[in-house]
């Protein structure tokens, strides 16, 4: 069983974002760039896929930034096989449109069984990429799933459990699919040392794209500008005997707050 | 004393009477200073009325440092300002309450690294980090937090304010040595001294990068070999390896971290090493990496199982496992402290080179003894392990107590210490008499007495 999962590059959770002098860029200084740690699940999953089926590849599929290849390196070193790379600077704004289009582009090349993808992007938030290449590539999708219960390779179809609200929906899929994933049991693996030393002479196959091509696709939407969340306000501590304090807070919950 | 309060409430006291080591203290009240000018103002009345003062910072001792003999808990609390970051000259100055991990991403956000990193920096506060000496994995490069005090302001038992600064020049002949750094004398003096109100520590360079690993041995004395070879190495004048940190979890301790480790930890595993190495931008990652496998090709280890953490979330799991044992061991020790028994932890460290001898002979004892073998796990890198021992009643700890008199009595004759990083509190106290001949220890009781005459400063710890 191929599989292929789709992967990007995100600041870190810690990062502390500033925007830049262009207000619909963000200054990349002392920003840390991980692995979208969705992608991290998807990663975990497949290469559990490919040791219980004992067959097949784990393919991992990116486009962004040079920069990108760290992220790459790192699945590689948890154990994925090979890599793609769609790799362009021009592409660090992108919008989800054009690089599903790009990707979905390259993926019409390879064979493959099982598409997999984090279920959304922790910097923008954005869970449009994955769904964007199955209706590309008219491939069957289940989003946000946990875990696999089953896979069948003989019937080419694998059972999935996937959070609902309140509930877990049991879906089997007929393959070819995509799956974006949530994180589920299985924790990702850690790389072993042989492993990232592996990696590094793994293959990463770089895909170039012209300044045309990407024009022609022609993106859906424009990020204008960022703003930061209003700072929280100043807390307001009141000072004094104890019994000031509180009658200080019951007065500002009632006549400031109006909670009470 | 018009101003401060003075918390006699005995719901509230209650929660004030032991520390993280289940010492049981008593005390008349607890009293919160908000400024050096409080706490002249609560020692002074103190001293007059000779009651006696615990200053406590947020009570993580595990010797009963902070769990009080009577009188007055002074709960520096209230006093937690960095009041300076100076990033030209490299120092911060902050008052004593504030977490210790709060002030060291304060200065880190700024761009600026303090080294200490006790396994309870998120537990403790800044000031009871250098009344203790504290010291953590980190020691291993960077060495325990005595290094990096460089002043500190301190009230004496009589009201005096001290300020005591580290001598920067290279040369005196004046006085007694440990009177020569008078900075030396307060740090690590479990506040028998003084009440310390403000501390300067030093500040460094944050490191560029630094990656986690695990090496796996299949034994205990394998994991021992690999210690010893890492201090050979680095001696050299290049080293292959220069980890920053070297850990240690026996076969008890990856039990503890097994079902929460997201890891895996190979079935033949007995022992494991848990290392930080830190490397510059200029130097790739796999090139460190390809050092480390060369130099674990020296050694027994199970290098191929060898796991990396190279992204920020492994890196604090591996940290949180670490810290995961001695908190499994607390609870467990909890559970039987109303039968008399509880947990016994050992916090002695020998010269490396000793650390075979040492481990031997503690095994050999406990196996004569009969009693359950210890968990042993930390600092390994400075021949520091810790021994837990989980006594189920008191007819169990008084043996396990023995085994470990012996223990620290070997320790001292190899030339290592009783209280590497705890410090003695009330808990160690029959310890002291193994480590130092009775007139320095009469003359350390003379020096207390000449600083504090009334004895009023946290009595029952150390003597």
């Amino acid at each position: 069983m191929n599989i292929v999962v789709i992967i990007r590059q995100t600041p870190d959770t810690e990062a502390k974002v500033k925007i830049g002098s262009d207000p619909n860029k963000i200054d990349p200084s002392g920003i840390t760039w991980i692995l979208n740690p969705y992608d991290e699940f998807a990663i975990e999953k497949a290469l559990k896929i490919k040791e219980i089926v004992n067959a097949g590849e784990v393919i991992l599929f990116a486009c962004g930034p040079g920069r990108t290849e760290e992220a790459i390196r790192q699945g590689l070193a948890m154990g994925a096989d090979r890599a793609i790379f769609i790799k362009d600077d021009s592409l660090e704004y992108a919008d989800p449109y054009t690089i599903s289009k790009l990707i979905a582009g390259e993926l019409k090349k390879l064979q493959f069984d099982l598409v997999l993808s984090g279920k959304k992007l922790i910097d923008i938030e954005s869970s449009q990429i994955p769904i964007f290449i199955a209706e590309e590539l008219n491939l069957t999708h289940v989003s946000f799933v946990m875990k696999f219960n089953e896979i069948d390779t003989a019937n080419k179809k694998v059972v999935c459990d996937r959070e609902a609200e309140g509930s877990h929906e049991i879906i089997e899929v007929q393959l070819p699919a995509l799956i974006t994933c949530d994180r589920g049991e299985d924790l990702p693996r850690y790389a072993s040392i042989t492993g990232i030393m592996k990696a590094k002479k793994k293959e990463i196959k770089e895909v170039m794209v012209s300044k045309e091509e990407i024009e022609k696709i022609g993106q859906r939407t424009e990020i204008t500008s960022f703003d930061l969340p209003p700072g929280r306000k100043e807390a307001k501590i009141f000072e004094g005997e104890i019994q000031d304090k509180v009658s200080g807070l019951l007065k500002a919950l009632r006549e400031e707050a109006k909670v009470i | 004393m018009a101003n401060i309060e003075l918390i006699t409430d005995k719901d509230i006291l209650k929660g004030y009477f032991s520390d993280a080591s289940n010492y049981p203290g008593h005390a008349e009240a607890l009293i919160r200073p908000k400024s050096l000018q409080d706490v002249i103002e609560i020692v002074k009345e103190a001293n007059s009325k000779k009651i006696p003062i615990t200053t406590i910072g947020n009570r993580s001792s595990l010797t009963g440092s902070a769990s009080p003999e009577g009188g007055w808990i002074l709960d520096t609390s209230q006093m937690a300002k960095i009041t300076e970051i100076n990033h030209k000259e490299k120092f911060a100055v902050s008052e004593p309450g504030i977490m210790l991990s709060d002030f060291k991403k304060t200065v880190f956000d700024e761009g600026l690294f303090y080294a200490p990193d006790p396994t309870s920096e998120k537990e403790c506060f800044f000031g009871g980090s250098i009344a203790t000496n504290a010291s953590g994995s980190r020691t291993f490069k960077y060495g325990s937090t005595r290094k990096y005090v460089r002043a500190l302001e301190v009230v004496l038992s009589t009201g005096k304010v001290l300020n005591v600064r580290r001598p920067q020049i290279e040369k005196n002949t004046f006085g007694y040595l440990p009177f020569q750094n008078m900075v030396d004398i307060f740090v690590g003096s479990e506040g028998t001294l003084g009440v310390i109100t403000k501390a300067e520590v030093g500040l460094i360079e944050k490191p560029e990068n630094f990656f986690g690993g695990m090496v796996f041995f299949g034994s205990l004395n394998d994991a021992l070999d690999f210690v010893v070879a890492v201090r050979e190495e680095l001696k050299k004048v290049t080293p292959l390896i220069m980890p920053r940190a070297v850990e240690l979890f026996d076969h008890h301790g990856l039990s503890i971290i097994k079902n929460d480790s997201s890891f895996k930890i190979p079935e033949s595993s007995k022992a494991a090493i848990f290392f930080e190495q830190e490397y510059d931008s200029n130097v790739s990652f796999e090139n460190i990496l390809d050092q480390w496998l060369s130099f674990m090709g020296k050694s027994r280890s199970l290098s191929d199982d060898t796991v990396i953490a190279g992204n920020i979330k492994q890196q604090e799991e591996l940290r949180r496992l670490r810290h995961m044992v001695p908190s499994h061991l607390f609870e467990e020790g909890a559970r039987f402290v109303n039968d008399g028994g509880g947990k016994v932890s050992t916090d002695w460290s020998v010269p490396v080179n000793k650390i075979h001898e040492i481990i031997n002979y503690a095994h050999n004892l406990a196996l004569e003894a009969k009693i359950e073998e210890p968990v042993i796990y930390g600092h390994i890198g400075n021949g520091h392990p810790h021994y837990n021992f989980i006594a189920k009643n008191s007819s169990e700890k008084k043996q396990i107590l023995d085994v470990v008199h012996k223990t620290c009595k070997k320790v001292v004759s190899l030339g290592g210490t009783i209280a590497a990083e705890h410090g003695i509190g009330k808990i160690k106290k029959d310890f002291v008499k193994y480590q130092y001949p009775e007139p320095i220890i009469d003359a350390m009781k003379a020096l207390k007495m000449s600083l504090d005459p009334s004895g009023i400063m946290a009595p029952g710890n150390i003597f």
